[in-house]
C-alpha cells in the first residue's frame, strides 16, 4: 500500500464513520425537533387561549342584580359583602 | 430545554401585566398599614345604570381612629361629617365644579372613613339621590 492509497482508504473510512455517526443520530434529532414543536404549540394554543380571556375588558357590564363588582381588602378574613355593606351604610349615616 | 425556557418566559412576560392586578392607588396607600382594616368595594351599585368605586379606612382601635381624624383634619364628634376632596387626596377640600372629585364620609361610630370616586356629575347625582332615598327609607321605617 502506497501513501496514496492509504489516504484514499483513510478518507473512505472517515466518510464512512461520519454517515454512521449521523444515522445513529437522525432518530434522535427527529425526537427533540418533535418534542420541541409539541411545547411550541402548546404554549401557543394555551397563550391563545388564555389572553383573550385575562385581557378582557374591564368595561364589560356586570349583572344588574349585582351590587358590586369586585371587592379586596388587606385582610384576609374579611368577607366581601362586610365591604359592600359598609359603603351603603356610610352613605345612611350623612 | 433552552427553546422550552425561552417559550416560559415569553409566557412570562405576556401574562405579568393581568397579574399586577388594578388595585386602586388609594387602597395601595393605605393598604400596609397595620392599624387600619383597609377594604375597596368597585362598582358599588348606586342605581340600576350608576356605580362608583368606594374605599374604607376602618381604624383597628381608639387610638387608631384618633391618628386617623388627626390625618384626615377631622374635628368636632359629630356621628359623621362629610366633604367633597381632591381625587388625589382626600384629605385636601374642595369645592364641586364638575371635575372627579372624592366624596368623603368618617363616621365616628364606625371609626371608618369612606371614600367615593366621583368622576361625573351623573355619579355625583345619583351618590346624593343614595343618600336622600336610604334616608327616607329609614325614616319611613321609624314611624
Amino acid at each position: 500500500m502506497n501513501e496514496q492509497e492509504f489516504e484514499r482508504l483513510w478518507q473512505a473510512a472517515e466518510a464512512e464513520n461520519y454517515a454512521q455517526q449521523l444515522r445513529d443520530e437522525y432518530p434522535r434529532w427527529q425526537a427533540r425537533r418533535r418534542r420541541n414543536m409539541g411545547v411550541a404549540a402548546s404554549l401557543i394554543v394555551a397563550v391563545g387561549i388564555a389572553l383573550p380571556l385575562l385581557h378582557r375588558p374591564q368595561t364589560e357590564a356586570p349583572a344588574q342584580h349585582e351590587s358590586y363588582v369586585t371587592a379586596y381588602c388587606n385582610r384576609a378574613d374579611m368577607a366581601d359583602q362586610y365591604w359592600v355593606d359598609l359603603a351603603g351604610d356610610l352613605l345612611m349615616e350623612t | 430545554m433552552t427553546q422550552l425556557k425561552k417559550h416560559l418566559l415569553t409566557l412570562m412576560l405576556l401574562l405579568l401585566p393581568v397579574a399586577a392586578m388594578s388595585q386602586g392607588s388609594l387602597y395601595k396607600q393605605y393598604a400596609q398599614r397595620s392599624d387600619l382594616k383597609v377594604g375597596e368595594v368597585d362598582g358599588f351599585k348606586l342605581n340600576d345604570s350608576v356605580r362608583v368605586d368606594v374605599v374604607m379606612l376602618q381604624a383597628e382601635d381608639d387610638a387608631a381612629w384618633q391618628r386617623l381624624c388627626v390625618e384626615f383634619d377631622i374635628r368636632g364628634t359629630q356621628t359623621s361629617v362629610s366633604w367633597l376632596a381632591s381625587p388625589t387626596n382626600p384629605v385636601q377640600r374642595v369645592k364641586w365644579t364638575g371635575k372627579p372629585v372624592l366624596r368623603v364620609i368618617a363616621s365616628h361610630k364606625r371609626h371608618t372613613i369612606g371614600i367615593y370616586r366621583i368622576d361625573n356629575e351623573l355619579q355625583y347625582e345619583a351618590l346624593i339621590d343614595y343618600q336622600l332615598n336610604a334616608t327616607m327609607g329609614k325614616n319611613a321605617k321609624r314611624h
